[in-house]
Protein backbone atom coordinates (compact mmCIF):
# COMPACT_ATOMS: atom_id res chain seq x y z
CA UNK A 1 0.00 0.00 0.00
CA UNK A 2 1.77 3.30 -1.13
CA UNK A 3 0.81 6.84 0.25
CA UNK A 4 -1.35 7.17 -2.67
CA UNK A 5 -4.01 4.28 -1.75
CA UNK A 6 -3.16 4.83 2.14
CA UNK A 7 -5.28 7.80 2.28
CA UNK A 8 -7.58 6.44 -0.13
CA UNK A 9 -8.12 2.91 1.70
CA UNK A 10 -8.17 4.88 5.26
CA UNK A 11 -11.20 7.67 4.41
CA UNK A 12 -13.13 4.23 2.78
CA UNK A 13 -12.60 2.23 6.01
CA UNK A 14 -14.11 5.51 8.33
CA UNK A 15 -16.99 6.05 5.86
CA UNK A 16 -17.56 1.89 5.95
CA UNK A 17 -17.00 1.37 9.77
CA UNK A 18 -19.31 4.10 10.84
CA UNK A 19 -21.98 3.84 8.11
CA UNK A 20 -24.52 5.42 10.44
CA UNK A 21 -22.46 8.68 11.28
CA UNK A 22 -21.06 9.14 6.91
CA UNK A 23 -25.26 8.94 6.45
CA UNK A 24 -26.01 11.34 8.88
CA UNK A 25 -23.19 13.41 7.51
CA UNK A 26 -24.56 12.90 4.11
CA UNK A 27 -28.23 13.55 4.71
CA UNK A 28 -27.98 16.72 6.77
CA UNK A 29 -25.81 18.48 3.80
CA UNK A 30 -28.19 16.95 1.34
CA UNK A 31 -31.39 18.43 2.74
CA UNK A 32 -29.38 21.89 3.16
CA UNK A 33 -28.30 22.07 -0.44
CA UNK A 34 -31.55 21.19 -1.15
CA UNK A 35 -32.53 24.18 0.36
CA UNK A 36 -30.12 26.12 -2.11
CA UNK A 37 -31.53 24.67 -4.57
CA UNK A 38 -34.92 24.81 -4.43
CA UNK A 39 -34.46 28.78 -3.71
CA UNK A 40 -32.58 28.81 -6.87
CA UNK A 41 -34.83 27.49 -8.73
CA UNK A 42 -38.17 29.50 -7.32
CA UNK A 43 -35.97 31.96 -8.19
CA UNK A 44 -35.20 31.41 -11.56
CA UNK A 45 -39.13 30.24 -12.05
CA UNK A 46 -40.07 33.60 -10.75
CA UNK A 47 -37.53 35.46 -12.94
CA UNK A 48 -39.31 33.53 -15.83
CA UNK A 49 -42.64 34.00 -14.83
CA UNK A 50 -41.61 37.86 -14.74
CA UNK A 51 -40.56 37.87 -18.23
CA UNK A 52 -43.53 35.70 -19.48
CA UNK A 53 -45.88 38.30 -17.91
CA UNK A 54 -43.50 41.27 -19.39
CA UNK A 55 -43.97 39.75 -22.87
CA UNK A 56 -47.84 40.80 -22.37
CA UNK A 57 -46.95 44.37 -21.34
CA UNK A 58 -48.49 47.11 -23.71
CA UNK A 59 -48.47 50.51 -23.98
CA UNK A 60 -51.42 52.56 -25.39
CA UNK A 61 -50.70 55.62 -27.00
CA UNK A 62 -54.01 57.74 -27.78
CA UNK A 63 -54.33 60.57 -29.76
CA UNK A 64 -56.07 63.72 -30.36
CA UNK A 65 -58.92 64.12 -32.74
CA UNK A 66 -58.13 67.23 -34.11
CA UNK A 67 -53.96 65.48 -34.80
CA UNK A 68 -53.67 64.98 -38.66
CA UNK A 69 -53.36 62.17 -40.18
CA UNK A 70 -49.36 63.03 -41.55
CA UNK A 71 -49.12 63.76 -37.51
CA UNK A 72 -49.93 60.08 -36.84
CA UNK A 73 -47.79 58.53 -39.03
CA UNK A 74 -44.78 60.77 -38.21
CA UNK A 75 -45.11 59.25 -34.46
CA UNK A 76 -45.98 55.58 -35.91
CA UNK A 77 -42.52 56.01 -38.16
CA UNK A 78 -40.74 57.07 -34.88
CA UNK A 79 -42.15 54.48 -33.04
CA UNK A 80 -41.45 51.64 -34.91
CA UNK A 81 -38.16 53.02 -35.17
CA UNK A 82 -37.50 52.42 -32.09
CA UNK A 83 -34.76 49.79 -31.51
CA UNK A 84 -37.09 48.30 -28.23
CA UNK A 85 -40.04 48.18 -29.81
CA UNK A 86 -41.15 44.36 -31.38
CA UNK A 87 -44.52 45.33 -32.54
CA UNK A 88 -47.24 48.37 -33.06
CA UNK A 89 -50.49 48.58 -34.04
CA UNK A 90 -52.46 51.54 -35.12
CA UNK A 91 -55.99 51.66 -33.79
CA UNK A 92 -58.19 53.36 -36.02
CA UNK A 93 -61.68 55.38 -34.78
CA UNK A 94 -63.32 52.02 -36.59
CA UNK A 95 -61.07 49.48 -35.20
CA UNK A 96 -61.65 51.17 -31.68
CA UNK A 97 -65.01 51.06 -32.21
CA UNK A 98 -65.17 47.24 -33.05
CA UNK A 99 -62.59 46.53 -30.15
CA UNK A 100 -65.18 48.14 -27.63
CA UNK A 101 -68.14 46.39 -29.77
CA UNK A 102 -65.70 42.88 -28.65
CA UNK A 103 -65.14 43.84 -25.29
CA UNK A 104 -68.86 44.52 -23.82
CA UNK A 105 -70.86 42.10 -26.76
CA UNK A 106 -73.12 45.28 -27.80
CA UNK A 107 -72.06 48.17 -30.01
CA UNK A 108 -72.65 51.03 -27.37
CA UNK A 109 -71.89 53.34 -29.50
CA UNK A 110 -75.09 52.73 -31.71
CA UNK A 111 -77.38 55.82 -31.80
CA UNK A 112 -74.50 58.34 -31.81
CA UNK A 113 -73.94 60.65 -34.50
CA UNK A 114 -69.89 60.86 -34.65
CA UNK A 115 -67.69 57.69 -33.04
CA UNK A 116 -66.22 59.36 -30.14
CA UNK A 117 -62.95 57.04 -29.53
CA UNK A 118 -59.74 58.23 -30.25
CA UNK A 119 -57.18 56.91 -32.45
CA UNK A 120 -54.01 55.21 -30.96
CA UNK A 121 -51.74 52.71 -31.09
CA UNK A 122 -50.70 49.72 -29.27
CA UNK A 123 -47.18 49.40 -28.58
CA UNK A 124 -45.39 45.85 -27.05
CA UNK A 125 -41.64 45.90 -26.22
CA UNK A 126 -38.71 43.58 -26.45
CA UNK A 127 -38.44 41.65 -23.16
CA UNK A 128 -35.16 42.92 -22.59
CA UNK A 129 -36.44 46.41 -23.11
CA UNK A 130 -38.84 46.13 -20.34
CA UNK A 131 -38.75 47.82 -17.02
CA UNK A 132 -40.21 50.64 -15.31
CA UNK A 133 -36.97 53.46 -16.26
CA UNK A 134 -37.25 52.57 -19.86
CA UNK A 135 -40.53 52.40 -20.71
CA UNK A 136 -41.25 55.88 -18.51
CA UNK A 137 -38.72 57.24 -21.02
CA UNK A 138 -39.95 56.11 -23.72
CA UNK A 139 -43.39 57.38 -22.62
CA UNK A 140 -41.81 60.67 -21.97
CA UNK A 141 -40.45 61.06 -25.11
CA UNK A 142 -43.95 60.42 -26.95
CA UNK A 143 -45.69 62.72 -24.81
CA UNK A 144 -44.04 65.58 -26.22
CA UNK A 145 -45.28 64.76 -29.44
CA UNK A 146 -48.34 67.30 -30.87
CA UNK A 147 -50.93 65.44 -31.04
CA UNK A 148 -51.10 62.43 -28.34
CA UNK A 149 -52.96 63.26 -25.50
CA UNK A 150 -52.71 60.09 -23.24
CA UNK A 151 -50.32 57.34 -22.88
CA UNK A 152 -51.55 53.85 -20.66
CA UNK A 153 -49.12 51.11 -19.78
CA UNK A 154 -48.69 49.71 -16.19
CA UNK A 155 -46.09 51.81 -14.50
CA UNK A 156 -46.68 51.25 -10.95
CA UNK A 157 -47.76 47.29 -11.24
CA UNK A 158 -44.00 47.35 -13.18
CA UNK A 159 -42.23 49.46 -10.71
CA UNK A 160 -43.52 46.99 -7.61
CA UNK A 161 -42.74 43.74 -9.18
CA UNK A 162 -39.25 44.96 -9.98
CA UNK A 163 -38.84 45.86 -6.51
CA UNK A 164 -40.21 42.49 -5.31
CA UNK A 165 -37.94 40.90 -8.00
CA UNK A 166 -35.32 43.09 -6.41
CA UNK A 167 -35.90 41.50 -2.68
CA UNK A 168 -36.93 37.99 -4.13
CA UNK A 169 -33.18 38.28 -5.50
CA UNK A 170 -31.24 39.55 -2.35
CA UNK A 171 -33.40 37.03 -0.23
CA UNK A 172 -32.51 33.98 -1.90
CA UNK A 173 -28.74 35.11 -2.33
CA UNK A 174 -28.52 35.64 1.69
CA UNK A 175 -30.28 32.35 2.37
CA UNK A 176 -28.11 30.73 0.19
CA UNK A 177 -25.12 31.85 1.91
CA UNK A 178 -26.32 31.15 4.97
CA UNK A 179 -27.31 27.69 4.07
CA UNK A 180 -24.01 27.45 2.42
CA UNK A 181 -22.03 28.62 5.62
CA UNK A 182 -24.41 26.33 7.89
CA UNK A 183 -23.29 23.49 5.29
CA UNK A 184 -19.38 24.47 5.53
CA UNK A 185 -19.74 24.17 9.09
CA UNK A 186 -21.68 21.46 9.23
CA UNK A 187 -18.42 19.45 7.17
CA UNK A 188 -16.47 21.04 9.78
CA UNK A 189 -18.38 19.36 12.54
CA UNK A 190 -18.22 15.53 11.04
CA UNK A 191 -15.26 16.05 10.73
CA UNK A 192 -14.16 17.11 13.93
CA UNK A 193 -16.48 14.66 14.79
CA UNK A 194 -14.29 12.03 12.78
CA UNK A 195 -11.07 13.43 14.40
CA UNK A 196 -12.35 13.07 18.01
CA UNK A 197 -13.16 9.56 17.37
CA UNK A 198 -10.09 8.57 15.69
CA UNK A 199 -8.26 10.84 17.75
CA UNK A 200 -5.74 8.11 19.29
CA UNK A 201 -4.82 6.89 15.94
CA UNK A 202 -4.25 10.53 14.73
CA UNK A 203 -1.89 10.89 17.64
CA UNK A 204 -0.36 7.53 16.80
CA UNK A 205 0.64 8.31 13.20
CA UNK A 206 2.15 11.73 14.36
CA UNK A 207 3.94 9.69 16.74
CA UNK A 208 5.24 7.15 13.56
CA UNK A 209 6.33 10.30 11.96
CA UNK A 210 3.53 10.65 9.62
CA UNK A 211 3.41 14.00 8.15
CA UNK A 212 0.14 16.33 7.56
CA UNK A 213 -0.90 14.73 4.28
CA UNK A 214 -1.02 11.14 5.19
CA UNK A 215 -3.18 12.38 8.29
CA UNK A 216 -4.89 14.99 6.79
CA UNK A 217 -5.56 13.39 3.51
CA UNK A 218 -8.50 11.00 4.77
CA UNK A 219 -10.50 13.36 6.44
CA UNK A 220 -10.24 16.03 3.65
CA UNK A 221 -11.99 12.63 1.22
CA UNK A 222 -14.28 12.51 3.70
CA UNK A 223 -15.61 15.98 3.36
CA UNK A 224 -15.14 15.98 -0.31
CA UNK A 225 -17.14 12.81 0.11
CA UNK A 226 -19.99 13.57 2.10
CA UNK A 227 -20.10 17.31 -0.43
CA UNK A 228 -19.94 15.28 -3.85
CA UNK A 229 -22.68 12.53 -2.51
CA UNK A 230 -24.98 15.54 -1.25
CA UNK A 231 -24.78 17.63 -3.54
CA UNK A 232 -25.44 15.26 -6.57
CA UNK A 233 -27.96 13.73 -4.22
CA UNK A 234 -29.57 16.85 -3.99
CA UNK A 235 -29.64 17.60 -7.65
CA UNK A 236 -31.34 14.66 -8.67
CA UNK A 237 -34.58 15.23 -6.17
CA UNK A 238 -34.34 18.82 -7.24
CA UNK A 239 -34.59 18.07 -11.00
CA UNK A 240 -36.87 15.20 -10.44
CA UNK A 241 -39.07 17.59 -8.58
CA UNK A 242 -38.17 20.26 -11.35
CA UNK A 243 -39.65 18.26 -14.25
CA UNK A 244 -42.49 16.35 -12.22
CA UNK A 245 -44.19 19.40 -10.65
CA UNK A 246 -46.83 21.51 -12.45
CA UNK A 247 -48.33 24.97 -10.89
CA UNK A 248 -50.77 25.89 -12.88
CA UNK A 249 -49.36 28.08 -16.29
CA UNK A 250 -45.70 28.76 -14.65
CA UNK A 251 -43.28 27.13 -16.21
CA UNK A 252 -40.70 25.53 -13.81
CA UNK A 253 -37.47 26.92 -14.57
CA UNK A 254 -34.20 24.31 -14.54
CA UNK A 255 -30.82 25.79 -13.60
CA UNK A 256 -28.29 25.37 -16.51
CA UNK A 257 -26.07 22.38 -16.78
CA UNK A 258 -22.88 24.46 -16.29
CA UNK A 259 -24.17 26.12 -13.67
CA UNK A 260 -25.47 23.00 -11.85
CA UNK A 261 -21.86 21.70 -12.14
CA UNK A 262 -20.14 24.48 -11.02
CA UNK A 263 -21.98 24.13 -7.76
CA UNK A 264 -21.17 20.73 -6.99
CA UNK A 265 -17.52 21.65 -7.72
CA UNK A 266 -18.12 24.83 -5.27
CA UNK A 267 -19.98 22.04 -2.84
CA UNK A 268 -16.60 19.85 -3.15
CA UNK A 269 -14.66 22.46 -2.69
CA UNK A 270 -16.41 23.75 0.41
CA UNK A 271 -16.88 20.04 1.78
CA UNK A 272 -12.20 20.12 1.36
CA UNK A 273 -12.11 23.32 3.18
CA UNK A 274 -14.56 22.26 5.84
CA UNK A 275 -12.52 18.65 6.04
CA UNK A 276 -9.11 20.78 6.33
CA UNK A 277 -11.07 22.90 9.33
CA UNK A 278 -12.39 20.11 10.90
CA UNK A 279 -8.46 18.29 10.65
CA UNK A 280 -6.42 21.33 11.40
CA UNK A 281 -6.08 21.11 14.79
CA UNK A 282 -5.43 17.71 14.67
CA UNK A 283 -2.69 18.25 12.61
CA UNK B 1 33.64 10.72 14.95
CA UNK B 2 32.21 11.11 17.98
CA UNK B 3 29.09 12.89 16.80
CA UNK B 4 28.37 9.94 14.09
CA UNK B 5 27.91 8.10 16.91
CA UNK B 6 25.96 9.48 18.96
CA UNK B 7 21.94 9.38 17.91
CA UNK B 8 20.50 10.83 21.15
CA UNK B 9 21.94 13.92 23.13
CA UNK B 10 20.47 16.00 25.84
CA UNK B 11 21.98 18.80 27.36
CA UNK B 12 21.18 20.76 30.53
CA UNK B 13 17.40 19.66 29.44
CA UNK B 14 14.65 21.39 31.73
CA UNK B 15 10.73 20.87 31.90
CA UNK B 16 8.54 21.78 33.95
CA UNK B 17 5.10 20.87 33.73
CA UNK B 18 1.92 23.36 32.79
CA UNK B 19 1.40 23.43 36.80
CA UNK B 20 4.86 24.45 36.81
CA UNK B 21 6.19 21.66 39.05
CA UNK B 22 10.29 21.08 37.71
CA UNK B 23 10.01 17.36 36.20
CA UNK B 24 14.37 17.73 34.76
CA UNK B 25 16.32 20.00 36.19
CA UNK B 26 18.86 20.00 34.18
CA UNK B 27 19.30 16.43 32.59
CA UNK B 28 22.48 15.00 30.68
CA UNK B 29 22.37 12.07 28.43
CA UNK B 30 23.73 10.42 25.66
CA UNK B 31 23.17 7.28 23.84
CA UNK B 32 25.48 5.86 21.41
CA UNK B 33 24.76 4.16 18.10
CA UNK B 34 24.31 0.22 18.69
CA UNK B 35 24.15 0.71 22.79
CA UNK B 36 21.51 0.18 24.93
CA UNK B 37 20.70 2.50 27.74
CA UNK B 38 17.94 1.80 30.93
CA UNK B 39 15.91 4.54 32.38
CA UNK B 40 15.02 3.57 35.95
CA UNK B 41 12.59 5.72 37.39
CA UNK B 42 9.05 5.18 39.70
CA UNK B 43 6.32 6.04 38.39
CA UNK B 44 5.63 9.93 37.99
CA UNK B 45 9.20 10.31 37.82
CA UNK B 46 8.85 11.65 34.31
CA UNK B 47 9.45 8.58 31.90
CA UNK B 48 7.43 8.82 29.47
CA UNK B 49 7.72 12.70 29.79
CA UNK B 50 11.37 12.20 28.16
CA UNK B 51 9.94 9.63 25.60
CA UNK B 52 7.76 13.19 24.78
CA UNK B 53 10.81 15.48 24.90
CA UNK B 54 12.92 13.13 22.22
CA UNK B 55 10.21 12.71 20.01
CA UNK B 56 9.81 16.85 20.27
CA UNK B 57 5.94 16.08 20.71
CA UNK B 58 7.06 18.75 23.71
CA UNK B 59 9.84 21.02 24.41
CA UNK B 60 12.21 22.10 27.19
CA UNK B 61 11.94 24.95 28.96
CA UNK B 62 15.43 25.10 28.64
CA UNK B 63 18.70 22.87 27.08
CA UNK B 64 19.03 20.84 23.71
CA UNK B 65 18.10 17.90 22.60
CA UNK B 66 19.94 15.82 19.59
CA UNK B 67 18.24 13.70 17.52
CA UNK B 68 20.90 11.92 14.63
CA UNK B 69 22.60 15.11 15.30
CA UNK B 70 19.75 17.23 14.79
CA UNK B 71 19.28 19.75 17.17
CA UNK B 72 15.46 19.86 17.97
CA UNK B 73 14.66 23.15 19.10
CA UNK B 74 15.94 24.14 15.22
CA UNK B 75 13.59 21.72 13.64
CA UNK B 76 10.64 22.48 11.98
CA UNK B 77 7.31 20.52 12.19
CA UNK B 78 8.19 18.96 8.80
CA UNK B 79 11.37 17.72 10.00
CA UNK B 80 10.61 16.34 13.27
CA UNK B 81 7.98 14.05 11.97
CA UNK B 82 10.62 12.94 9.05
CA UNK B 83 13.44 11.98 12.43
CA UNK B 84 9.92 10.72 14.12
CA UNK B 85 10.49 8.00 11.61
CA UNK B 86 13.79 6.49 12.74
CA UNK B 87 12.41 5.99 15.94
CA UNK B 88 10.68 2.50 16.74
CA UNK B 89 8.43 3.36 19.52
CA UNK B 90 6.95 0.64 22.52
CA UNK B 91 4.48 1.02 24.90
CA UNK B 92 3.83 4.50 26.71
CA UNK B 93 2.63 7.00 24.76
CA UNK B 94 3.42 4.36 21.74
CA UNK B 95 0.42 2.01 20.99
CA UNK B 96 -1.04 -0.07 18.24
CA UNK B 97 -4.33 1.45 16.63
CA UNK B 98 -6.74 -1.03 17.68
CA UNK B 99 -9.07 -1.02 14.80
CA UNK B 100 -6.10 -2.06 12.14
CA UNK B 101 -4.90 -5.54 12.33
CA UNK B 102 -1.72 -7.09 13.16
CA UNK B 103 -0.19 -7.04 9.72
CA UNK B 104 -1.91 -3.26 9.35
CA UNK B 105 -0.14 -2.05 12.27
CA UNK B 106 2.96 -3.35 11.39
CA UNK B 107 3.08 -1.96 7.77
CA UNK B 108 2.46 1.79 9.00
CA UNK B 109 6.25 2.67 9.48
CA UNK B 110 6.92 1.64 5.86
CA UNK B 111 3.66 3.25 4.90
CA UNK B 112 4.75 6.36 6.21
CA UNK B 113 8.25 6.26 4.87
CA UNK B 114 6.97 5.30 1.68
CA UNK B 115 8.37 2.04 0.92
CA UNK B 116 8.08 0.32 -1.64
CA UNK B 117 4.60 -1.69 -2.45
CA UNK B 118 6.02 -4.33 -3.27
CA UNK B 119 8.54 -4.57 -0.07
CA UNK B 120 6.67 -3.66 2.50
CA UNK B 121 4.73 -7.06 2.63
CA UNK B 122 8.23 -9.01 2.54
CA UNK B 123 9.23 -6.81 5.22
CA UNK B 124 6.83 -7.15 7.47
CA UNK B 125 5.95 -11.03 6.81
CA UNK B 126 9.88 -11.25 7.53
CA UNK B 127 9.88 -9.29 10.86
CA UNK B 128 6.36 -11.37 11.89
CA UNK B 129 8.47 -14.58 11.38
CA UNK B 130 10.84 -13.47 13.38
CA UNK B 131 9.27 -12.46 16.36
CA UNK B 132 6.50 -14.94 16.04
CA UNK B 133 3.78 -13.05 14.60
CA UNK B 134 3.25 -15.88 12.13
CA UNK B 135 -0.30 -16.30 12.74
CA UNK B 136 -1.50 -13.47 13.84
CA UNK B 137 -1.75 -11.38 10.53
CA UNK B 138 -5.16 -10.94 10.26
CA UNK B 139 -6.44 -10.52 14.41
CA UNK B 140 -6.91 -6.91 15.15
CA UNK B 141 -5.56 -5.32 17.71
CA UNK B 142 -8.19 -5.24 19.95
CA UNK B 143 -8.40 -8.32 20.12
CA UNK B 144 -4.58 -9.28 21.40
CA UNK B 145 -3.40 -9.79 25.27
CA UNK B 146 -1.07 -7.04 26.39
CA UNK B 147 2.07 -9.28 26.08
CA UNK B 148 1.49 -9.84 22.28
CA UNK B 149 0.37 -6.18 21.54
CA UNK B 150 4.09 -5.41 23.05
CA UNK B 151 5.39 -8.28 20.25
CA UNK B 152 3.13 -6.31 17.46
CA UNK B 153 5.04 -3.08 19.16
CA UNK B 154 8.32 -4.97 18.53
CA UNK B 155 7.69 -5.74 15.11
CA UNK B 156 6.71 -2.44 14.04
CA UNK B 157 9.25 -0.76 15.91
CA UNK B 158 12.48 -2.68 14.07
CA UNK B 159 10.24 -3.24 10.71
CA UNK B 160 11.68 -0.49 8.80
CA UNK B 161 15.03 -0.65 10.41
CA UNK B 162 14.47 2.49 12.38
CA UNK B 163 17.61 2.86 13.89
CA UNK B 164 16.65 4.10 17.78
CA UNK B 165 14.19 2.47 19.79
CA UNK B 166 11.70 4.07 22.68
CA UNK B 167 10.60 1.21 25.25
CA UNK B 168 8.45 2.76 27.85
CA UNK B 169 8.09 -0.13 30.00
CA UNK B 170 7.90 -2.97 28.16
CA UNK B 171 7.28 -5.42 30.72
CA UNK B 172 4.62 -4.01 32.63
CA UNK B 173 1.50 -6.29 33.26
CA UNK B 174 2.85 -9.39 31.68
CA UNK B 175 2.69 -12.52 33.62
CA UNK B 176 6.08 -14.53 33.83
CA UNK B 177 6.50 -16.39 30.57
CA UNK B 178 5.54 -13.61 28.12
CA UNK B 179 7.41 -10.94 29.99
CA UNK B 180 10.58 -13.57 29.29
CA UNK B 181 9.60 -13.52 26.03
CA UNK B 182 9.42 -10.02 25.39
CA UNK B 183 12.78 -9.71 27.95
CA UNK B 184 14.42 -12.26 25.28
CA UNK B 185 13.09 -10.63 22.16
CA UNK B 186 14.78 -6.91 23.53
CA UNK B 187 18.11 -9.11 24.59
CA UNK B 188 18.50 -10.30 21.13
CA UNK B 189 17.49 -7.02 19.53
CA UNK B 190 20.46 -5.39 21.96
CA UNK B 191 22.75 -8.13 20.59
CA UNK B 192 21.54 -7.54 16.99
CA UNK B 193 23.01 -3.49 17.66
CA UNK B 194 20.00 -2.05 17.85
CA UNK B 195 20.17 1.47 19.55
CA UNK B 196 17.69 1.02 22.18
CA UNK B 197 16.40 3.68 25.21
CA UNK B 198 14.39 1.84 27.86
CA UNK B 199 12.49 3.66 30.16
CA UNK B 200 11.12 0.96 33.42
CA UNK B 201 9.87 1.44 36.40
CA UNK B 202 12.60 -1.21 37.91
CA UNK B 203 10.05 -3.65 39.01
CA UNK B 204 9.31 -5.28 36.00
CA UNK B 205 12.98 -8.03 35.96
CA UNK B 206 14.07 -6.65 32.85
CA UNK B 207 17.33 -7.62 31.76
CA UNK B 208 19.33 -6.23 28.83
CA UNK B 209 22.92 -7.36 29.06
CA UNK B 210 25.78 -4.28 28.66
CA UNK B 211 22.84 -1.92 29.27
CA UNK B 212 23.93 1.27 30.63
CA UNK B 213 21.48 2.15 33.49
CA UNK B 214 20.01 5.97 34.74
CA UNK B 215 18.00 6.34 37.49
CA UNK B 216 15.45 8.94 37.40
CA UNK B 217 14.77 10.69 40.54
CA UNK B 218 13.53 14.25 41.59
CA UNK B 219 14.30 15.59 38.72
CA UNK B 220 17.55 14.38 38.17
CA UNK B 221 19.51 11.66 36.35
CA UNK B 222 22.02 9.86 37.46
Amino acid sequence: MNKFWYPIRIFAANVFNRPLAAFSAIMSLLFLFLLVELIWITRLTVEGFYHQLMSTVEMEVFFDEAASDSTVTAIRKSVLDDPDVSNLDYISKESARLRLQDLMGSDLLEGLDENPLPRSLIVTFKNAAINSDNLLKFADRLSVNDGVTEIHYPGHWLAETEKTLVLLFWTALVLGLVILVTSALNVVHAIRLTVRVRQDELRQLKYLGAGTSIVAQPLLLEGLFYTLMASVISWVIALYLQENIQIGEIVIMRPPTNEIIISCLVAVLMGMAGGYLGVKRAV
Amino acid sequence: MDQDRTILKLEDVEYKNPTGTVIFNKISFSLERGRTAVIIGPTGAGKTTLVELIIGSKSPAAGEICLFGQRLNKCGKGRIFKLRRLIGGVGGIFQLIESRTVTENILLPLIIRGEKSSLQYKKAARVMGQLGLTGWQNEPAWALSQGQKNMVMLARAVVADQPLLLIDEPLAGLDKDTAQHVNKTLQSFAIGGHSMLIMTSGQTGLFIPEAREYYLSEGGLK
